[in-house]
């Protein structure tokens, strides 16, 4: 589906037909609830965080700015719904003084192998706005520029903290001996 | 110690965008500096891992419970944001917020009381301020809408440029014909009015709708302003004495 379709679909939207939003949902629900999870880990609260996107994004579907791609504007209020349902639970404290690398939650039966789990696990460790640019290059692969308006940040610096996010993500793999550096 | 200009040109290499020349300097550098050649391996390992966690299938009831939650709290997009919601930004429905709503509701009845006391239209002759030029421009088409009712027939043509939106209508009738145009005030300005061409016509105007009554067959356009660059509406009515004709709204993008 292209992005003019999902203006159409926006355009329909607005005059009422809820089909055309059914189909917005189906066709993102998948990767904002996986964008969600991958932000905030457990599944029942990407599922919220996914709920509340798509309500939003109906009650502001006026205020879409038909200058930018409908899929840019939907992820940006995935990131910034993951951000605050992280903050209200002050999840990122807890999980920056408690959370270990090899523990396992109800959650990781979402992904299948123990590496994973530490992949996910060495993401939640990372600092909130360098676990967004990695999940939005490396999972949903945009590009510096979509990043920068789904964060509101210069191009300039969406590239530096990926970069800086990277060699992150590496010093904690290689502290759980999954990349080894010898 | 790796060189930080080869520290960028890593990330690029990882992120697919080194240019041909950069690829055969960064082989080099690797080559000769096996730190750097580790640092990259590692790189490209933990990038490898990103991309080979797989997507997982959302919940089932997902979907179901999107749409129940917009049917259950009757959801509208926010062509205007509510009243209410300019008094209770993130109201949601809540038995417990009921004496809130209530408090909202009266609060909200007194404002439209007053909002509608400021909104009286004004009846003008087509003529002086309203009158304008055709605005300079490229104009281009955004839709046309032909108007074959039982006693009026026509079409309006709704062309887009930059800042304005011109609205070029043409009409016949044997009975006066209403033709309304109503919008939200905080997306579009009325401008003017242009290519009349009989004085038959009366307008009234109001900060969000302009009305004009004829008899006949007229033509002229219609000039709004775009006050936000976002996807706006025009509501086209078009009535003969009590009985409308003719009903749409219409997208400006």
């Amino acid at each position: 589906m292209t992005e003019a379709e999902d203006l159409r679909l926006v355009r329909e939207c607005l005059e009422g037909n809820i089909k055309a939003f059914e189909t917005i949902v189906d066709k993102y629900q998948k990767p904002i609830f996986n964008l969600a999870l991958r932000m905030v880990r457990a599944a029942e609260d990407a599922q919220d965080v996914a709920q509340a996107v798509f309500v939003k994004a109906y009650e502001n579907l006026a205020s879409f700015n038909v200058k930018y791609k409908f899929f840019s504007w939907i992820y940006r209020m995935a990131i910034n719904e993951s951000i605050n349902l992280l903050k209200q639970r002050k999840q990122v404290e807890k999980i920056n003084q408690n959370l270990r690398a090899l523990e396992k939650t109800p959650e990781e039966s979402y992904d299948a192998s123990a590496l994973s789990g530490l992949i996910q696990g060495a993401l939640m460790k990372l600092d909130i706005d360098y676990r967004a640019v990695v999940i939005l290059k490396h999972f949903e692969d945009f590009s510096y520029g979509e990043i920068g308006y789904i964060l509101d940040l210069p191009e300039k610096t969406v590239k530096s903290r990926l970069f800086t996010a990277r060699q992150h993500l590496r010093n904690l793999l290689i502290k759980e001996g999954v990349v080894a550096n010898d | 110690m790796i060189e930080d200009k080869y520290i960028e040109i890593i990330n690029k290499e990882i992120d697919g965008r080194l240019t041909p020349d950069e690829s055969a300097r960064l082989k080099d550098y690797l080559s000769r500096t096996p730190e750097a050649q580790l640092f990259y391996n590692d790189m490209a390992k933990v990038s490898t891992m990103l991309s080979e966690l797989r997507e997982v299938d959302p919940p089932a009831n997902l979907k179901k419970n999107i749409l129940n939650t917009l049917s259950v709290n009757k959801y509208v997009p926010k062509s205007k944001p509510s009243l209410v919601k300019s008094i209770i930004p993130s109201w949601k429905f809540s038995f417990k917020y009921a004496g809130v709503f209530a408090t909202g509701v009266i609060l909200g009845a007194f404002t439209a009381v007053l909002f509608n006391r400021s909104e009286a239209l004004n009846s003008l002759d087509v003529t002086g301020a309203l009158i304008i030029n055709k605005p300079a421009g490229d104009f281009r088409e955004i839709s046309r809408h032909e108007i074959a009712a039982q006693d009026v027939s026509g079409a309006l043509v709704l062309k887009s440029a930059e800042e304005l939106l011109l609205a070029q209508v043409t009409l016949k009738s044997e009975q006066t014909v209403v033709v309304k145009l109503d919008f939200d005030f905080r997306e579009l300005a009325f401008q003017g009015l242009g290519g009349v061409d009989d004085n038959g016509l009366r307008a009234t105007v109001s900060e969000n709708e302009v009305q004009l009554s004829h008899l006949g067959a007229h033509g002229y356009f219609l000039v709004f302003k775009k006050k936000i660059p976002a996807l706006t509406f025009l509501n086209l009515t078009i009535m003969t004495g009590k009985s409308v004709e003719f009903q749409e709204r219409i997208a400006t993008e």
